[in-house]
C-alpha cells in the first residue's frame, strides 16, 4: 500500500507541518486558499521537489549544457509551460548512444585523405581537388551540426505538472506531447545490453490514460531514477488531491 | 558569336580538358549554393528549437548556425573564383 494512505508510516514532524497549514489557511466562498491575512495564498499550491522526493533531495541543480540528466535545470524554459510550472528533470539521450555518428564523423575526417594517397582525383587540378576537399569538410561539418542539434533539442522533460516528450524527427519538424502526471498508469524501466549495463541507460515506457496512450523516454540516462521520481510525482498528485491542494 | 565570349569558346574547342573542368566548377557551385541554402534551413531549425526548449546554451547554438552558414557563402565564394 502507498505511503499516502497510511497514516503510520507518515514522519510525526510532516503531519505538523499539514495541521499547521490547515489552521493558518482558510478557503473563501470562490474557494480560494487565504492566508492569516485573508489575502489569496500563493505558498499553499504546490511543495517543492526536494520536500517529497528523496531522489530530488540528493541532488544538486545541474549547471553543465551537455548534460544529459539534467536535475532541477538551470535556466530552462519551454514553448508550453504554464506560468507556475517547475522543470524538474531533463534527459537527453545518453552520450554513449551518440557514439556512432562521433565515429563516422571521425571516419570521415580521414576518408579524403585515404583517396589522396591512392591519388584518386589526380585528374583534377591542384586548385579543383581543394575545392573538393573544402566541399567534403563542409558537408561533414554540416552532419555534425544536425546530428548535435537532433542530439541536443530531443529532449525529455518532467515537470511537478506533466511529462513531455519533445521530438525534432528532421529539418523542420516539431512534435511536442504531454501527459498529465495524474494520468499517468504505469511505467516501466528497461535495462538491455552489455553497454546499457554498463554505462545505465535504457528506455523508460510510460503508461498514460492521456491522448497519446505511451510516452519512450529512450536511451535516457539512469532509468531507474527516472520511474522512482516520477512514481514520488504520482504520489505527490494524490496527496495534493486529498489534502485539496490542487493547482 | 559575341567577340567576348568567343575566345573562351575556341579555349574550349581547342582543349576538351576545359570542357570538363567547367562542368565540374558548375557542379561546384551548384553544390555550394545547395548547401548554402541548407545552412539557411539549419538557422531557421535552431530559431525553432530555441523556442521550443530555451536553455542557457541556446545563444551560443545560434552563432555556431550563422557561423555555418557564413562559412558556406564564403565556400560558395570560392568555387566562383576558381
Amino acid at each position: 500500500m502507498p505511503d499516502i494512505f497510511s497514516s503510520s508510516s507518515t514522519p510525526p514532524e510532516r503531519v505538523q507541518i499539514h495541521r499547521k497549514h490547515r489552521l493558518a489557511h482558510r478557503v473563501d466562498q470562490e474557494g480560494h486558499l487565504l492566508d492569516t491575512n485573508g489575502v489569496i495564498s500563493s505558498t499553499h499550491k504546490s511543495r517543492d521537489v526536494s520536500e517529497y522526493s528523496h531522489l530530488m533531495r540528493d541532488m544538486e541543480t545541474t549547471h553543465s549544457p551537455f548534460a544529459s540528466f539534467v536535475a532541477k535545470p538551470y535556466k530552462l524554459k519551454f514553448s508550453t509551460q504554464a506560468p507556475n510550472e517547475v522543470v524538474i528533470l531533463l534527459l537527453r539521450q545518453h552520450p554513449v548512444t551518440q557514439v556512432w555518428w562521433i565515429i563516422l564523423a571521425l571516419l570521415g575526417v580521414g576518408f579524403p585523405f585515404l583517396l589522396q594517397k591512392i591519388d584518386f582525383f589526380n585528374f583534377l587540378p591542384a586548385n579543383y581537388q581543394m575545392a573538393a576537399m573544402v566541399g567534403w569538410f563542409l558537408v561533414l561539418l554540416g552532419f555534425i551540426v544536425e546530428a548535435f542539434l537532433k542530439w541536443y533539442f530531443n529532449v525529455y522533460i518532467i515537470t511537478d505538472e506533466r511529462i513531455i516528450d519533445v521530438d525534432f524527427n528532421s529539418l523542420l519538424f516539431r512534435n511536442i506531447s504531454s501527459a498529465k502526471i495524474d494520468n499517468i498508469e504505469d511505467t516501466t524501466a528497461m535495462n538491455a545490453g552489455f553497454l546499457s549495463a554498463i554505462f545505465d541507460f535504457g528506455t523508460v515506457v510510460i503508461q498514460t490514460a492521456a491522448e497519446k496512450r505511451e510516452f519512450e523516454f529512450a536511451g535516457i540516462p539512469h532509468p531507474s531514477k527516472v520511474t522512482t521520481l516520477i512514481n514520488d510525482l504520482i504520489l505527490e498528485e494524490e496527496r495534493e488531491k486529498l489534502e485539496g491542494r490542487v493547482s | 558569336m559575341n567577340p567576348t565570349i568567343a575566345p573562351i569558346f575556341d579555349g574550349i574547342l581547342q582543349d576538351p580538358n576545359q570542357l570538363l573542368l567547367g562542368f565540374v566548377k558548375m557542379l561546384f557551385v551548384v553544390g555550394g549554393m545547395l548547401y548554402a541554402l541548407f545552412a539557411l534551413l539549419v538557422i531557421r531549425q535552431i530559431q525553432l528549437m530555441r523556442t521550443t526548449v530555451h536553455t542557457g546554451f541556446s545563444a551560443a547554438l545560434m552563432l555556431v548556425g550563422i557561423s555555418h552558414f557564413l562559412l558556406s557563402v564564403v565556400v560558395v565564394i570560392y568555387y566562383l573564383a576558381l
